[in-house]
């Protein structure tokens, strides 16, 4: 019985002993499961974390992309090689460029104009090697055309600061370049236009400067001429007053001693007329008659001198009125030789010197009276016609008539046609008419026929 | 007695012709008369204001008066004479070549008594000489000097 006893009382607190060491086992199980179930949910918590982390990762990623793919500009990533990492989206019309074909490959690969290539190139090496921007433009055909894009061109660095890749973000401007191009061809076409301009203006210029240049020497030759036509004047004016003076002087120092002459042969001949023969009476004639036809001569050369000398003052005057007064002045030999004178209806009044229409009318009325047929009655016509800027006026006689050969020589001083026997005056009348005539603007001739008569004609400017 | 007077003439004449012309016709004349001669107008002074060779000279009773005359024209001798108290009463008769109107006025402005061209014809001549003379020493009542 002890051992029995002791052995179940051993067992017992064995069991006891167990049964406690068992409920600590258990509680510890216990605490360790609910440990366990909390490192559990813990867990479970960091890979729901790291999950939506993930997801948010893919997310933001996805968008990412979506912008860089989306994006209208073209971007590339270039390793040292200058090999293509990546595209968003490569250019649709180059050959051999999608996506796949594209990634992997070098710039040269892509068959570009080599331009272009050697362009690109040169930026990847700047961008590698300084580590700097570098913006370039680019002209790339596509079906025809250039499409122009402005490239910028960034280094991408690794952590130890080197250049890892470059970006290159490849912008389209054609639109901008093709507007500059527009621009400046425009511009161009201005230059064009301004060029032409100057040209034009310069040619103007240059023509103006012949114009000046051709005025010039007209207004030199007009200086020359207006200089040359003054000198002239003068001289002929000088010259004018000297002949006048000349012939005053001469007419009026001649005078004297041909008083003398004449005054004494004819006292001579009034004392002794009756101591001497028929010879010397005959002698003493002559001599006398000489000096009183110098006498004549002298007067009438003064008178036509004088002519020049004349003030011309030009009054509204009545050609039939002065008409009137040349038949008073003549009214002896008009009745003397039952002369009868005829004048037309439309003798004018008109703007002229008074006195010498006066001496021109006198003068060719006188004429034609002196010219008379023996046979027949002196008749004289006088009448004017208008004839443009002139009037033209006629005096026409029935008496012996000109020759018409003789035209000239009728107006010219002291020429005369007939012996002084047969028809008396110096030879002056006419000459002082042409002289008149011309010095008033006007002309003066005849139309004749031997033994029907003449027609002189002169004008008068018309003058307002 | 008082017709036995001679009557003075002066002549102012430069051209010896026409002073013989006036002599002769002058001696044709029916008036007695002493025709004294002066050739220029300093003479011509001279003898109406009797100085140098001429203190004896009587004044003239009718003075005959060229234009054209050396040293002193007519003209200012005319003035002289016409401004001059003793003299201006004197009758002047111009008797000259020029038919010139500005010399017709200048010698009735300056008083000349009258004015007469000198005529071609020698016969004319002597009826002028002559009818100055009776005009202007038998018609004309002048005063008595």
């Amino acid at each position: 019985m002890d051992t029995q006893s002791r052995s179940r009382e051993e067992l017992l607190a064995d069991l006891n002993l167990a049964k406690n060491e068992l409920e600590f086992q258990r509680k510890e199980k216990e605490k360790h499961a609910s440990e366990l179930i909390i490192a559990n949910k813990n867990l479970e918590k960091i890979i729901t974390e790291s999950k939506n982390a993930a997801l948010k990762l893919f997310k933001s990623e996805q968008e990412s992309r979506a912008m860089v793919e989306n994006n209208p500009d073209i971007i590339g990533r270039f390793d040292k090689n200058f090999r293509y990492l990546y595209i968003n989206h490569p250019l649709p019309t180059v050959t051999n460029n999608s996506f796949s074909n594209i990634v992997g490959k070098t710039i040269r690969e892509r068959g570009f104009p080599e331009d272009i290539n050697s362009l690109y190139e040169e930026s990847l090496n700047y961008v590698f090697s300084s580590g700097k921007e570098k913006t370039i433009e680019v002209s790339i055909p596509i079906n025809g055309s250039l499409q122009y894009y402005e490239s910028r061109w960034t280094p991408e660095f690794a952590e130890d600061g080197s250049v890892a890749t470059a970006l290159c973000i490849s912008h389209e401007i054609t639109e901008r370049k093709l507007a500059i191009q527009k621009v400046l061809l425009f511009n161009k076409e201005l230059v064009v236009q301004n060029e032409e301009k100057e040209k034009r203006a310069a040619e103007l210029v240059s023509a103006n400067q012949n114009l000046e240049d051709s005025k010039k020497e007209i207004l030199e030759i007009n200086a020359h001429l207006e200089k040359t036509i003054s000198e002239r004047t003068a001289m002929l004016e000088q010259s004018n007053k000297d002949l006048s003076q000349f012939a005053r002087i001469a007419s009026h120092d001649l005078q004297e001693p041909l008083r003398m002459v004449s005054s004494y042969t004819q006292l001579l001949q009034k004392r002794y007329k009756d101591k001497l023969d028929a010879d010397a009476n005959d002698f003493i004639h002559f001599a006398v008659d000489g000096a009183i036809r110098m006498q004549k001569l002298i007067n009438d050369l003064l008178e036509y001198s004088n002519i020049s000398g004349q003030s011309k003052k030009l009054e509204l005057v009545d050609s039939f009125k002065i008409l009137e007064k040349v038949i008073i002045n003549l009214q002896k030999v008009i009745m003397d030789n039952n002369t009868a004178l005829i004048s037309n209806s439309n003798l004018p009044i008109l703007k002229a010197d008074e006195t010498s229409l006066l001496r021109i009318f006198q003068n060719l009325i006188e004429n034609a009276i002196k010219f008379k047929k023996k046979s027949v009655l002196p008749k004289i016509t006088i009448s004017c016609e208008k004839k443009n800027d002139m009037y033209e006026f006629s005096v026409s006689d029935n008496g012996i008539g000109l020759d018409m050969q003789y035209h000239d020589r009728v107006f010219i001083i002291f020429q005369r046609l007939h012996s002084a026997n047969d028809y008396t005056g110096t030879g002056i009348g006419l000459s002082i008419c042409k002289r008149i005539v011309e010095l008033n603007g006007g002309t003066i001739w005849f139309k004749s026929k031997e033994n029907e008569g003449t027609t002189f004609y002169f004008t008068v400017p018309i003058k307002h | 007695m008082e017709n036995l007077k001679l009557v003075e003439i002066l002549l102012i004449e430069d051209n010896p012709g026409d002073a013989r012309l006036t002599l002769e016709a002058l001696k044709d004349g029916k008036i007695k008369n002493n025709l004294h001669i002066v050739y220029d107008g300093l003479e011509a002074t001279d003898f109406l204001y009797k100085r140098n060779k001429y203190v004896d000279a009587p004044r003239p009773d009718l003075i005959i008066l060229d234009l054209n005359l050396p040293k002193k024209n007519g003209l200012e001798l005319l003035e002289e004479i016409k401004v001059d108290e003793n003299l201006k009463s004197i009758p002047v008769v111009i008797l000259t070549i020029s038919k010139s109107e500005e010399d017709i006025l200048r010698s009735y402005n300056l008083h000349a008594n009258c004015y007469l061209i000198k005529p071609i014809d020698v016969n004319t001549f002597f009826d002028v000489v002559k009818s100055i003379e009776e005009f202007w020493l038998t018609l004309v009542k002048l005063p008595k000097s």
